[in-house]
């Protein structure tokens, strides 16, 4: 415990030194989600999975690139698996807080429903819940995209720790004007996944708005998706998304363990 | 003097009797348009709500209908006919009077017609076991011997759940005889003749072919002798590829079908939409709005034009059914009777091309006949039944204020409860709470929602508990609901879990951190059949949506079949893990990997054997 907080005292500097555009566009980001949750949807929750979370290992990793600290990590007497304990510990804690007062925030916005006095159209969710013949209510939908939106989120941030523990020049690609170039030393399975998520639940929306019109076969998983939705609450659902994405952390942080370890500095 | 008050007086009588003529005949002549309906409403107050809502849609430029077919009547006289909408939104063909639609579940009625038309001469007894006017080892699939009566095929209530096969094909050359499509179709029976109501396209189409054995004819050109001619009624077809009728075989194939679709409710052109019915008494029935207002009409004519007597009419529209002890009708031989501000009689029908209705109030001879392009529905469809004949209002019944315990789960009996998709009624059950009910008389309930009323009947069922009746089907309780929905939440949780412990292993294995354990070929292959069975799972659900309702045998014989092997290598692993858990020495956290493998595969069989999910036969 000692040398988690140590770790992460370090991690506290690196982040805290000079201009940091990532921690500037996280509060940037923040206050979008919470204006775009009182103003037009608390469902903004949602998003914060895509949006915010992928930032948080982004805001360490690129510090430590830029103020070059990580050569310290060779001199300090911390292992390469409790540096990976370590961030993904205390990451993970930092993006649930973080979800929390978000939470808490969308949830306030759909007791007062500011949304609904200057919005023509009803609100995304309520449109939802008519969709369904009232087999589901709004405030079952918002608890149910809040979760979603967590799951996804801790889905991207461990995708990102592990990422960025792999490939060692990542945050320093991603910082500077060769993130083309140097993304394409990376695997083809590396790109893929985390553009597949993102794809998804762009698809995802779509299909729901309409943009897209649905044929039979997508139509199909759609429809096992709502009934998992509609039946108990929502609950089945809920349960099989945190799992999953619970599952997903402890893959990822089994491989930036052992891939970290393996890494050639 | 005398002459003149004699010519003053005729004067007079003439001028009183040519007054008292003048308002005789304008009696007889009122106006369709401003006869009071059972709403309260007149004809030319629906017809402004009506063009109200075109003209709405048109300002805002957002149409919200394909096209729409609406005819009021009462007795003989037609009283508004309303065409609306484009039935091709690409060619802005509009609808008129010769757009055909499809009557689904209306052409059931046929069936019930028939049926009483037989009953009337003689040849058929609607409570004589039918097996007895079927070809012998017709059905082989029964669970019970109790006979299954005509009236039970009515009442909906034979006791068959769902087909699992498939009902439809989009290939016309591929239609089998009525005889060979039902008995391909035949689904379990999964309750007692006479106990509960499921809706059932296979039990009325099963009707349909009993007359077609009594009578020696085939079923269609029955109708067509016996109901469409003697209505005269030559713009509808039978046929389950329109083949009875040139006419309608032409226009049907100019029709198309569209689908709101999406949040931001957007048209989707689903084309054609033609399907060829293995069973089409149940719903093949396509014709015009005109042919089917004929037919409406002839239900309600005090002259019975269908039967040799009207007495046999009458006999139709009796309840066969009631809601739980009360003599409120739920079913009156195939007719489902609806609580409006009045009660009235009827059918309504969907298809993968659109939906239709035809009810009548049998005291006021008014009816209505609705058919759409749409197979979710639009507004004209939802609001039409109510503009005409009003809504059952809370009073009514005279419901108490004291609200009744309708808590719990209930699972539609319009479902599946044998075989592979078993776990179907667990994802769309209903729940209700207990302030939603108020009790009327008996075990009547009414559950009111925004001033609109619907009745609940309950009753007792040995060895089943409580069902809830609604109009069509029953609901049965089940008071461990939530522990089944658990079990197969578990059973996904496991699959997303075998899966990751699956990588993980490989990722080990990668880096050469993977120790080689006793017993690890057997957790491999246990995790991999928890992986593979709610895959398989998932295939039926798919392959059932893809084929419109139903699983072909080939292909639930796979799965299912599939299904087994699962089974037994989980056995195999849960067995295996035990006796290594506690033969061999571990450490703490592999004795706990073990004994959470021997669980996961438990909890995997006991869904799989609960639900069924290798059942492909008998079903």
């Amino acid at each position: 415990m000692e040398k988690l907080k140590h770790i992460f005292a370090i991690d506290r500097i690196n982040i805290s030194s000079g201009k940091n555009k990532t921690f500037l566009f996280i509060i940037v980001m923040l206050f979008f989600l919470v204006f775009a949750g009182f103003a037009y949807s608390p469902a903004a929750v949602f998003i914060e999975g895509i949006l915010v979370a992928p930032m948080i290992p982004e805001l360490v990793f690129q510090n430590e690139m830029k103020n070059h600290s990580e050569k310290l990590w060779g001199i300090l007497p911390v292992s390469r698996k409790e540096l990976v304990n370590a961030r993904f510990f205390y990451m993970i804690i930092a993006y649930f807080c973080i979800y929390l007062v978000l939470f808490v925030l969308m949830r306030i916005s759909l007791a007062l429903q500011l949304y609904d006095r200057w919005q023509n159209e009803p609100e995304i969710m309520e449109m939802i819940a008519q969709r369904t013949d009232g087999a589901i209510s709004v405030k079952q939908i918002f608890y149910i995209c809040a979760i979603t939106g967590f799951a996804v989120g801790l889905t991207t941030v461990s995708s990102q720790l592990r990422a960025f523990f792999k490939h060692d020049k990542l945050a320093l690609s991603l910082r500077s004007d060769e993130f083309f170039k140097s993304t394409k030393s990376m695997k083809l399975t590396d790109k893929i996944i985390p553009s597949i998520i993102v794809i998804v639940v762009f698809l995802f929306m779509f299909f729901m708005l309409g943009v897209i019109p649905l044929n039979a076969a997508t139509s199909i998983f759609a429809q096992l998706i709502i009934q998992l939705i509609i039946s108990a609450h929502g609950i089945p659902f809920c349960a099989v998304i945190l799992t999953f994405s619970f599952l997903r952390l402890w893959y990822f942080y089994t491989c930036a363990t052992l891939e970290y370890d393996d890494l050639e500095l | 003097m005398k002459v003149f008050c004699k010519a003053l007086s005729s004067i007079l009588t003439a001028t009183i009797l040519a007054i008292n003529f003048v308002q005789f005949v304008s009696a007889e002549e009122e106006p369709a348009s401003t006869q009071l309906l059972p709403s309260g409403m007149t004809v030319s107050d629906i017809d402004s709500v009506f063009q109200k809502y075109v003209a709405d849609c048109e300002r805002t430029d957002n149409v919200e209908y394909a096209s729409a077919e609406i005819g009021i009547f009462r007795g003989d006289e037609v009283l508004y006919t309303g065409y609306f909408g484009e039935t091709n939104l690409k060619t802005h063909t509009p609808a008129d009077e010769e757009s055909v639609y499809e009557w689904g579940s209306i052409s059931k009625t046929l069936i019930w017609v028939s049926a009483m038309q037989l009953y009337e001469k003689g040849m058929l007894d609607l409570n004589r076991d039918i097996r007895e006017y079927l070809p012998d080892g017709f059905f082989r699939h029964l669970s019970y011997d109790d006979p299954i009566t005509m009236l039970n095929l009515m009442n909906h209530n034979a006791g068959w759940q769902e087909c699992m096969r498939p009902f439809w094909s989009h290939d016309g050359d591929v239609i089998p005889s009525l005889k060979d499509g039902l008995q391909s179709l035949e689904p379990a029976q999964v309750h007692r003749p006479g106990e509960i109501v499921a809706y059932s396209n296979y039990g009325a189409s099963v009707a349909g072919y009993v007359i077609e054995c009594i009578t020696g004819q085939d079923f269609c050109q029955y109708v067509h002798e016996h109901i469409f001619e003697p209505l005269g009624m030559e713009h509808t077809a039978y046929a389950p590829d329109h083949s009875d009728n040139e006419w309608v075989y032409s226009r049907r194939r100019q029709m198309r079908s569209y689908k709101m679709s999406g949040l931001l409710m957007s048209y989707t052109d689903l084309g054609a939409c033609l399907y060829y019915d293995f069973a089409y008494p149940a719903g093949a029935a396509t014709g015009t709005l005109d042919d089917l207002m004929t037919y409406a009409q002839a239900l309600i004519n005090g002259d019975a034009p269908l039967f040799s007597s009207p007495e046999t009419q009458k006999l139709m529209f009796t309840a066969t059914d009631f809601y739980g002890d009360s003599d409120i009708p739920i079913c009156a031989h195939g007719f489902w009777p609806e609580e409006h501000a009045v009660r009235v009689y009827g059918h309504n029908g969907a298809m993968e091309f659109g939906l239709a209705n035809m009810i009548f109030d049998l005291e006021s001879k008014t009816g209505l006949v609705v058919m759409i392009n749409e197979p979710n529905g639009n507004w004209f469809f939802n609001t039409a039944p109510d503009l005409v004949f009003g809504t059952l209002s809370p009073d009514k019944y005279g419901a108490s204020a004291q609200s009744a315990e309708l808590t719990g789960h209930y699972l539609n009996t319009r479902s599946y409860h044998r075989g592979m998709l078993r776990f179907f009624p667990y994802l769309t059950e209903a729940n209700l709470t207990n302030t939603d009910a108020q009790r009327l008389s008996g075990n009547v309930y009414q559950l009111t929602e925004e001033n609109q009323s619907m009745l609940i009947g309950a009753r007792d069922v040995d060895g089943i508990g409580t069902v809830y009746e609604l109009s069509s089907q029953d609901f049965i309780r089940d008071n461990a609901y939530l522990l089944h929905l658990a079990l197969f939440t578990v059973y996904l949780m496991l699959a997303v879990a075998a899966y990751h412990f699956i990588i993980i292993r490989r990722k080990m294995k990668k880096h050469g951190k993977l120790t080689v354990q006793r017993g690890g070929a057997a957790i491999a292959a246990g995790q991999l059949a928890q992986l593979i069975s709610p895959l398989l799972a998932l295939a039926s659900f798919v392959i059932f949506a893809y084929y419109h309702g139903g699983i072909p045998v080939l292909l639930s014989g796979i799965i299912g079949i599939a299904q087994m092997i699962c089974i037994a290598i989980c056995a195999y692993a849960a067995v295996r893990s035990v006796i290594t858990a506690f033969t061999v020495k571990n450490g703490k956290l592999t004795r706990c990997k073990y004994l959470f493998n021997t669980v996961g595969c438990l909890l995997t069989c006991c869904t799989i054997l609960f639900f069924q999910m290798y059942q492909f036969w008998g079903i």
